[in-house]
């Protein structure tokens, strides 16, 4: 994942290099885990641009620089995806639901679409190991790496998350939020 | 492993959208470079502009001073300067708006990789891109000092959400929980246990962002967080402390040693139902009226307690120090905690009339209320009996005495510490939530005049030593 920043000198990041090898993944990342296109650009403009903001902060010793990049998208994520929620009292919290987000008419008959309400009978944490592996096409390891999961746990994960959700596609149905 | 369905999903950004976004860092990169090359020319212009304005003002007051003192005559119109259009105050920043559509608020928090700034240049963007802005106009909006974080910001389509903060039961009750709602608008009251369960929730929109428990937590939570992925493991820092003491009034007999009780002991004296002492998974109506019943070691003498009132908030110290750890000893009680919490606190927290009796933490207390009992046991907070220790007999719970140090340390069986949780990942990667833990522990006042906390001052050499910081908990390690 780092591979491109094995030359660099400890400290220095090629911004350009890094655009164009993580705006494809931290783009999906983010289409995965929001399930809306619209609302998946304008994060992924804000990860860069925060990311661009606290360049001097980052520090190499510390985490690579996807690994840090990606901390950034997923904090903009849950951000995002909790100010879309209503606030429900505690007790309720601990067994809600996810809410349905609203659809963009013309992305409806999407597999993006599709995805997305397959997703939603995920757990939230299914559903990030999903949006890291498939979206932002993240190895096993980079995904405990962010996650603080062990590397086995992911791969169990995702093996039932990947199950359930192919069970779903396959039936070609969309089923509903509770 | 049959993923293709999944692979399929991905695409490549659109190049406009790419295409847009480089620009748009690109022009942050040139923004940034011009604010860092001073231009000395454009600064030049509004110092000369400035220096002619104060020289005119300057020149004019002289000149109308003897009007001015002549008090029939006409005060001559000064002319009002023109502000330029860069201005500084000093150490505090400037909003300027890029877009008259946008208006940024006072203060933004920003959610932020690792951050150690608090306050650093930050663009103002609307919820869309805006071809149109030029760099030149790009909008810099300076966040001077913390920011409340407030769920009625908004930046576009999207709404900063506040800090969602937690406090357990007692921690509420005992510390001014109006400073923490200051910080944030999203503050609510639950059980430690439930608190600690949120926080390592499954679901990371299900988390509360910080958490204030009056003790550390436990192995098994510890691991369910590390199993629900608490992203670079959980922050602590010790913000306050507890402590309650148990006491007499002192008397005339130098040489008589005072008995020393245990938790258990405790316990077993005040309790309306207690474990039965030959099956302790039974409970039974408390049949002891005298000490050596319960502990041959301990004195012949009646049972009788003198303690704070079951509504103040001495007593939910009291039952946080020292009842609920006794009870907790007995999992025929620690199991009602989490079936049925109210159940529970009928066990552990109703004490029985005649053995307990209610009585103000006053200044009548010692003289009044001990002195003419002087049979009866004191349950006091620390502050009281420090304050008061010239007529008191000293600590009579075992163990080590009750000092700030073994308060604060750890060793002090009756005390309780005040801790603040959050995960690595929230910390490092909110910036609001940076911000709201650095300004409580750098401020460190939220319990002004709540004498039952005592809190890392750093107006002593000896807190000075022992500042509120977070660490890293490491499992197996934590302290009471």
């Amino acid at each position: 994942m780092d591979r491109m920043m094995a030359w660099l000198p400890a400290g220095e990041v090629d911004w350009d290099a890094a655009y164009k090898d993580q705006l494809p993944r931290v783009y999906n990342y983010l289409r995965f885990r929001i399930g809306n296109e619209t609302d998946a650009e304008e994060l992924t403009s804000r990860t860069f641009e925060k990311a661009w903001r606290s360049r001097n902060l980052y520090r190499r010793d510390l985490a690579g620089f996807s690994t840090w990049l990606f901390t950034i998208a997923q904090n903009l994520a849950i951000d995002h995806l909790r100010s879309r929620r209503s606030h429900l009292p505690l007790e309720a919290a601990l067994d809600v639901v996810t809410l349905q987000t609203p659809h963009d008419d013309a992305e409806r008959d999407s597999d993006l679409t599709r995805l997305a309400a397959l997703m939603r009978h995920l757990s939230q944490r299914d559903q990030e190991i999903v949006a890291l592996k498939y979206g932002a096409d993240l190895t096993n390891r980079d995904i405990a790496r962010l996650t603080g999961l062990s590397e086995s746990n992911v791969g169990t994960l995702l093996h039932r998350a990947v199950r359930e959700l192919r069970s779903g596609w396959e039936s070609r149905e969309t089923r509903h939020e509770r | 492993m049959n993923d293709d369905f999944l692979r399929r999903v991905r695409r490549p950004p659109p190049p406009a959208f790419a295409n847009q976004l480089k620009e748009r860092l690109r022009q942050l990169e040139v923004a940034e470079s011009s604010r860092r090359r001073p231009n000395w020319r454009v600064l030049t212009i509004p110092l000369l502009i400035g220096g002619s304005v104060l020289a005119a003002a300057t020149y004019l007051t002289i000149k109308h001073v003897p009007l001015l003192l002549s008090p029939s005559s006409e005060v001559a119109q000064m002319p009002t300067a023109d502000a330029p259009q860069a201005r500084s105050n000093a150490g505090q920043g400037v909003t300027y708006r890029a877009n008259p559509a946008y208006v940024a608020p006072a203060s933004e928090a920003w959610a932020d990789a690792p951050s150690t700034a608090a306050e650093q240049p930050q663009s103002s963007t609307s919820g869309t891109r805006d071809d149109s802005r030029s760099s030149a106009s790009s909008a810099s909006s300076v966040v001077a000092g913390l920011s409340k974080s407030s769920a009625s910001t908004r930046s576009g389509a999207f709404t900063e959400p506040p800090v969602r903060v937690l406090l357990a039961h007692d921690v509420a009750t005992i510390m001014d929980i109006s400073r923490t709602k200051s910080l944030s608008d999203d503050v609510e009251v639950t059980s430690t246990d439930a608190a600690f369960r949120a926080l390592c929730a499954e679901s990371p929109m299900q988390r509360p962002d910080v958490i204030f428990a009056s003790r550390p937590i436990q192995e098994e939570e510890l691991l369910s967080c590390s199993e629900h992925g608490a992203v670079g493991g959980l922050l602590v820092a010790k913000v306050g402390h507890m402590a309650m003491v148990i006491t007499g009034a002192k008397d005339n007999n130098p040489l008589r040693n005072p008995m020393r009780l245990s938790r258990d002991a405790l316990l077993r004296a005040l309790l309306k139902r207690i474990p039965s002492p030959d099956d302790p998974a039974q409970l039974i109506d408390n049949p002891y009226t005298h000490w050596n019943q319960i502990d041959p070691l301990l004195d012949d003498r009646r049972i009788e307690v003198l303690g704070p009132n079951r509504d103040s908030p001495e007593f939910v110290v009291f039952a946080a120090t020292l009842l609920e750890p006794a009870c907790d000893r007995y999992p025929v009680i620690r199991n009602l905690q989490r079936k049925d919490r109210s159940a529970y606190e009928e066990l552990c927290f109703s004490l029985r009339e005649g053995a307990y009796t209610p009585a103000p933490l006053d200044g009548n207390f010692v003289r009044q209320r001990l002195w003419s009992n002087p049979g009866a046991l004191a349950v006091v907070d620390y502050r009281f009996y420090s304050g008061n220790s010239a007529d008191l007999l000293g600590s009579l719970l075992t163990g080590v005495t009750p000092t700030l140090e073994s308060i604060v340390d750890g060793p002090y069986a009756g005390a309780r510490t005040v801790h603040l949780y959050v995960t690595r990942a929230r910390y490092d990667g909110a910036r609001a939530v940076k911000s709201f833990i650095d300004t409580y522990l750098r401020n460190n006042d939220f319990a002004q005049g709540r004498r039952l906390l005592i809190l890392p001052n750093g107006e002593t050499d000896w807190w000075k030593a022992r500042p509120a910081q977070l660490t890293d908990v490491r499992p197996g390690t934590q302290r009471k």
